[in-house]
């Protein structure tokens, strides 16, 4: 398996945390509290879509293939990012509901 | 010589549009092979088709022991070839030294000294690709091709609003290219650079593709001269 190599991939990883902030924060008002269920499958799925268009756009679809990157590892750096994110403010929001 | 790439038999549709029949396209080691076409001809579709970006509705693409129907321009990517786009590769967030040495990194023998002098980017290579002027742009990412030592191009339209001087490097880069062993395929519309930079000519028209062979056999095919290079008999 191909990897972005460490900038590449550094950048995959931002765009992708940004990315789900952004539609966190704009979806705030529509599921609250944030605990994991159909809505955060929404939100990945958004993120997915929305990293990979802008990769698509950029032109770096094309350079990451040169870098002989598939598109499934291109899709694995979107969503994981925001896999992670999504389990970490649901365990913080537990952590708070707890206390 | 056997031709390192090629895809053969290509048909394509848009809606009820068939802009591809049976197209075909190749290239040889050694050789640089010059798709021409009117403007819609079907030219980038082909090419978009032959590294997978549009799926055909008929046809192969064969690059050394690979056959695909459906090509990913990963996995060639890994055994050699590289795709120059028309829009460009570069990521405008990134340095072209930053491009050079990912490109780098795939290559057993990388050649990054090399692809900045012969694609002159010294001066640039420090600078973010969105402060690049279109020449430099196109340097870089043909530097790029240099400094990953693929040894197969399919540029699109490469010498597209270049200047004279920057054509005249490019195709001279990309000869240095075929000469050293690369199967090198372009397309674009530079009649003059690139009939001289050609050692093979394939004519698309039709929604097909026609072997026309040395750029002096094209320029005395009577039917390409009065349809694409509009010169009279």
């Amino acid at each position: 398996m191909f990897l972005p190599g460490r900038a590449f991939g550094t950048a995959m990883v931002l765009r992708s945390l940004v990315l789900w902030a952004g539609i966190r924060a704009a979806s705030l008002g529509l599921a609250s509290p944030p605990t994991i269920g159909p809505h955060s499958v929404l939100v990945l799925f958004l993120v997915t879509l929305l990293a990979g268009h802008d990769t698509k756009i950029l032109g770096e679809r094309v350079l990451l293939g040169n870098l002989g990157v598939s598109p499934t590892v291109m899709r694995m750096f979107s969503l994981l990012p925001a896999i992670l994110a999504e389990g970490t403010l649901h365990v913080a929001f537990l952590q708070l509901a707890s206390t | 010589m056997k031709p390192m790439f090629a895809a053969e038999e290509i048909g394509k549709s848009f809606g009820t549009r068939t802009v591809l029949r049976t197209a075909g396209v190749w290239a040889t080691p050694g050789r640089v092979t010059v798709l021409l076409g009117r403007n819609g001809a079907g030219k980038s579709t082909l090419i978009k088709i032959a590294i997978g970006q549009l799926r055909a509705e008929h046809g192969v693409v064969i690059y050394k022991d690979m056959r695909e129907t459906r090509p990913r321009l990963a996995t060639m990517a890994r055994a050699g070839l590289y795709y120059l786009p028309e829009r460009g590769v570069l990521s405008r967030w990134f340095s072209v030294r930053t491009h050079l040495a990912a490109v780098a990194s795939m290559s057993r023998t990388p050649a990054t000294e090399q692809a900045v002098e012969a694609c002159r980017l010294q001066e640039i290579l420090d600078r973010p690709a969105s402060q690049l002027s279109g020449g430099e742009r196109r340097r870089a990412e043909l530097g790029l091709v240099v400094a990953r030592q693929s040894d197969c191009l399919l540029a699109d339209e490469p010498l597209m609003d270049l200047s004279p001087q920057n054509r005249v490097l490019i195709a001279e880069v990309l000869r240095n290219m075929a000469r050293q062993g690369a199967a090198v395929l372009v397309t674009g519309h530079e009649v003059d650079v690139l009939l001289d930079l050609a050692d093979d000519i394939v004519w698309m028209t039709a929604g097909t593709t026609h072997a026309l062979g040395s750029p002096d056999e094209a320029r005395a095919h009577d039917q390409f001269k009065r349809e694409y290079l509009g010169t009279r008999q």
